[in-house]
């Protein structure tokens, strides 16, 4: 046996095909998983309404939602990060207006249907600042 | 058992210099003292290697003071884990796997027993998953690293003809 030794991984060296592809299955599930689109995150959406009506839906299913009130119908759209009021039949529109609620404690709400759409963290909590300033 | 109580020691000296070292992610480690524990498992077998990682844990964390602590338990999994998955790699994978391949699969096994105490008792399982992909992309590495030191070490002794650290197995790969 010579006396040359080599670290780096030669064909018939130390270093095997086996422990190469072992290697490379690991870092490939790594670099999946690395880049895999917030699957673990899973931040809902919280929707009440009038007459004890609840509704707990996860980010990125895209549904529509027809949430029901002492007014009318107002319509809920759940996207992939945010969700928000499309229509609702009070006067104002002010939950329209108010913009998607896209954070953990953020909100759009409808006072005169009753309805009230809160994002909430995947374990239903709910942040407890809603600002934080410097 | 000289060689067991030389491998704890120079098992406890790469913990130390391991915990010298900052890493971005907290309960994941590189994994040096895995050196020792492979070089005990392919020389000693698995027993003593199961001795030495136990005794190892026990006496950094009794020293630094964190025995019985918080982070103890997750140190003990991920050191259980790492060897039980070495050991039963060298024992069945062992003539397609090789020294490096064995230290991988320690390296993950570890740092997948850490995330997994972790999320039992601590985060719960969407903070331990957030760790998932890093650990294992790091245990990946640093698994080939510490077992290209150890195949170093085993080749040198190959080398030097020196049969008292070399237990009754033969590493054809090496030479020996």
């Amino acid at each position: 046996m010579t006396a040359h030794i080599s670290v780096a991984p030669v064909r018939r060296g130390p270093v095997t095909w086996a422990d190469r592809l072992l290697i490379y299955i690991v870092l490939g599930t790594g670099l999946v998983l690395l880049f895999l689109p917030h699957a673990e995150d899973g931040g809902a959406v919280r929707i009440t309404g009038a007459d004890g009506f609840r509704l707990e839906v996860p980010f990125g299913t895209g549904m529509t939602l027809d949430v029901p009130g002492p007014l009318g119908t107002t319509v809920v759209e759940v996207g992939e990060s945010g969700a928000r009021v499309v229509s609702s039949p009070c006067p104002n529109k002010l939950c329209i207006a108010m913009g998607p609620a896209d954070a953990p404690g953020r909100s759009a709400v409808c006072v005169p249907n009753g309805v009230i759409v809160t994002v909430v963290g995947a374990e239903g909590r709910e942040r407890a600042a809603d600002v934080i300033t410097r | 058992m000289a060689t067991a109580g030389m491998l704890l020691g120079l098992s406890l000296a790469l913990y130390a210099v391991e915990s010298a070292i900052p890493m971005p992610f907290p309960f994941v480690r590189i994994g040096l003292a895995n050196i020792a524990i492979l070089l005990a498992l392919l020389t000693l077998g698995f027993i003593d290697a199961l001795a030495i990682t136990v005794l190892r844990i026990a006496i950094a964390s009794a020293v630094v003071g964190t025995f019985l602590g918080p982070g103890f338990a997750l140190g003990l999994t991920g050191g259980v884990a790492g060897v039980l998955a070495m050991g039963l790699a060298a024992r069945f994978a062992m003539p397609p796997l090789g020294v490096v391949g064995v230290s991988v699969a320690g390296a993950v096994a570890h740092n997948l027993g850490q995330l997994a105490a972790l999320g039992l008792l601590y985060v719960g399982p969407a903070g331990a998953l957030r760790l998932l992909a890093p650990a294992l992309l790091l245990s990946a590495v640093a698994g080939a690293g510490t077992g290209l030191v150890a195949l170093f070490v085993l080749e040198k002794l190959a080398l030097s003809g020196n049969n008292g650290l070399l237990g009754a197995r033969t590493f054809p790969e090496v030479g020996i």
